[in-house]
C-alpha cells in the first residue's frame, strides 16, 4: 500500500509540475526575437512619423542642438560592441522632461530634458539609458506583451495609432529599468564618461518630482 | 499489512453518511470566506476533522481525505496570493513562471472542486471514493489495523524514594 501511495504522489507531482513547466515556457510569445531588427526598424519609421504628428511633440529644428546630441551619441555608439541598430535621434519641442525609445533604435528627446541637463555627461547618461532599452529590446518585448505579435505586425492603422500611444504613455517595468541602468553605467564607463552622471541626473529628477 | 473490513452502503446509517458528505461541502462554505487568506479554510477543515473523527471510520476516512486533499490546494493558493502581491509591489510582470503557476493552481482548484463534489455525492450514498494519492493515504491511516500494545510489558511501580 505504501508503495502505491508513493507512486500516486509522484504521479500527482509529475502532472502538476509538468503543467507549471509547460505553461511557463509556452505561455505567451513575448520573445523579442520573434521580430527581426529589420522589421523593427520598419515599424519604428512609421511610429516616429506618427508620434511627431501629435502636437504634444512639436517640431524642433535646430542644427546646433542636433549636432551636439549627435556628438554625444557618436561617442556612446563607439562604445557599443556589435550593435545591430542604426540609431536615430530626434529632438522634439516640449517643456516636458522626457526621453523615450521607439522601435528600431529611434530615441526621442525633449527640449525640456536638454534644458534640464546641466552637463553634457548628464545628457549622455540619459541617451545611454535609452540605448540600454533598445539593445535589450525592451520596447519590442513590451509591445508584444501588450498587444501580441500578430496584432503588432498586422500593419493596421488603428493598431499603429494604439502602438504610438503606448510608446509615449506607458513605462517599462522595474526590472527592465534596472537592466537599462546597468547597461548605461557600463556604456558610459566604456566611452570614458563619468558613470556617476547617471546617478546625479536621477537624483535631480527625484528632487524635481518630489517638489512637484 | 492488514486493514479493517469496509462497511457496505446498506450497513451505514444515514446520519453517518451525511456527516461524511459534510466534510466536502464544508470546504466550499469556508473557501469563499477564506479567499483573501486561503489558510482559513484549512483551519476549518482541521476543526471539522477533530470534531467528527469519533463518528466512525467511514466519516473519519472522508473527513481525512477531504483534509489531506485541501492541504496542497491551500498551500498553492497561498503561494499564488503571496506571489501576486510581490509582483504588484515590485512591479514585476505576470508572465513566464508566474503564468505557469497560475494555470497550475487554477487546474488544481478545478480538479479539487470536481473530486470534492463527486466525493460528497458518493459519501452521501455510503460509497467509498478514492482520490488519487489522498484516498489511499486516508484509507491507510483510518483502516490500517495497528498492532495493539502488549499491556503485560507495563507494570505499575511506586515512586522512587
Amino acid at each position: 500500500m505504501q508503495r502505491t501511495i508513493l507512486r500516486d504522489l509522484l504521479v500527482l507531482l509529475g502532472v502538476f509540475g509538468l503543467i507549471w513547466l509547460v505553461f511557463s515556457l509556452f505561455s505567451y510569445p513575448e520573445d523579442p526575437q520573434l521580430i527581426s531588427i529589420h522589421k523593427e526598424e520598419k515599424l519604428g519609421e512609421v511610429y516616429v512619423d506618427l508620434i511627431l504628428l501629435n502636437p504634444v511633440f512639436g517640431e524642433f529644428d535646430n542644427s546646433r542642438v542636433d549636432s551636439a546630441v549627435r556628438v554625444i551619441a557618436d561617442r556612446l555608439e563607439e562604445g557599443l560592441e556589435d550593435s545591430e541598430y542604426n540609431y536615430h535621434f530626434v529632438v522634439f519641442d516640449s517643456e516636458m522632461i522626457n526621453a523615450f525609445t521607439v522601435p528600431g533604435g529611434n530615441i526621442l528627446i525633449s527640449t525640456g530634458l536638454l534644458a534640464f541637463c546641466d552637463t553634457p555627461e548628464e545628457l549622455a547618461a540619459v541617451i545611454a539609458h535609452e540605448m540600454g532599452h533598445v539593445e535589450e529590446r525592451h520596447v519590442v518585448s513590451r509591445l508584444i506583451k501588450e498587444l501580441g505579435i500578430e496584432i503588432l505586425t498586422s500593419g493596421d492603422q488603428y493598431v499603429i495609432g494604439e502602438v504610438s500611444e503606448l510608446l509615449t504613455s506607458t513605462s517599462f517595468d522595474r526590472k527592465q529599468e534596472e537592466e537599462a541602468d546597468l547597461f548605461a553605467a557600463k556604456l558610459l564607463e566604456t566611452a570614458s564618461i563619468e558613470p556617476r552622471s547617471l546617478a546625479t541626473l536621477f537624483r535631480k529628477l527625484g528632487r524635481r518630482w518630489t517638489m512637484n | 499489512m492488514d486493514y479493517h473490513p469496509l462497511p457496505q452502503p446498506d450497513q451505514i446509517e444515514t446520519r453517518v453518511k451525511e456527516d461524511a458528505m459534510g466534510a466536502y461541502f464544508m470546504m466550499f462554505a469556508t473557501a469563499a470566506m477564506g479567499l483573501p487568506l486561503p489558510i482559513l479554510n484549512l483551519v476549518a477543515a482541521i476543526i471539522y476533522y477533530y470534531v467528527n473523527r469519533d463518528k466512525g471510520r467511514f466519516v473519519q476516512f472522508h473527513t481525512l481525505q477531504s483534509l489531506y486533499s485541501q492541504i496542497p490546494v491551500t498551500l498553492l493558493n497561498s503561494g499564488l496570493v503571496v506571489w501576486t502581491i510581490v509582483n504588484f509591489a515590485r512591479d514585476l510582470d505576470f508572465f513566464g513562471f508566474y503564468w505557469g503557476y497560475l494555470v497550475m493552481v487554477a487546474t488544481a482548484n478545478l480538479v479539487y472542486f470536481i473530486f470534492s463534489i463527486v466525493g460528497a455525492v458518493k459519501a452521501r450514498k455510503g460509497v467509498f471514493y478514492y482520490f488519487l494519492f489522498f484516498g489511499k493515504l486516508a484509507y491507510h491511516q483510518v483502516y490500517r489495523i495497528r498492532p495493539e500494545r502488549d499491556q503485560s510489558t507495563f507494570s505499575n511501580r511506586p515512586p522512587r524514594q
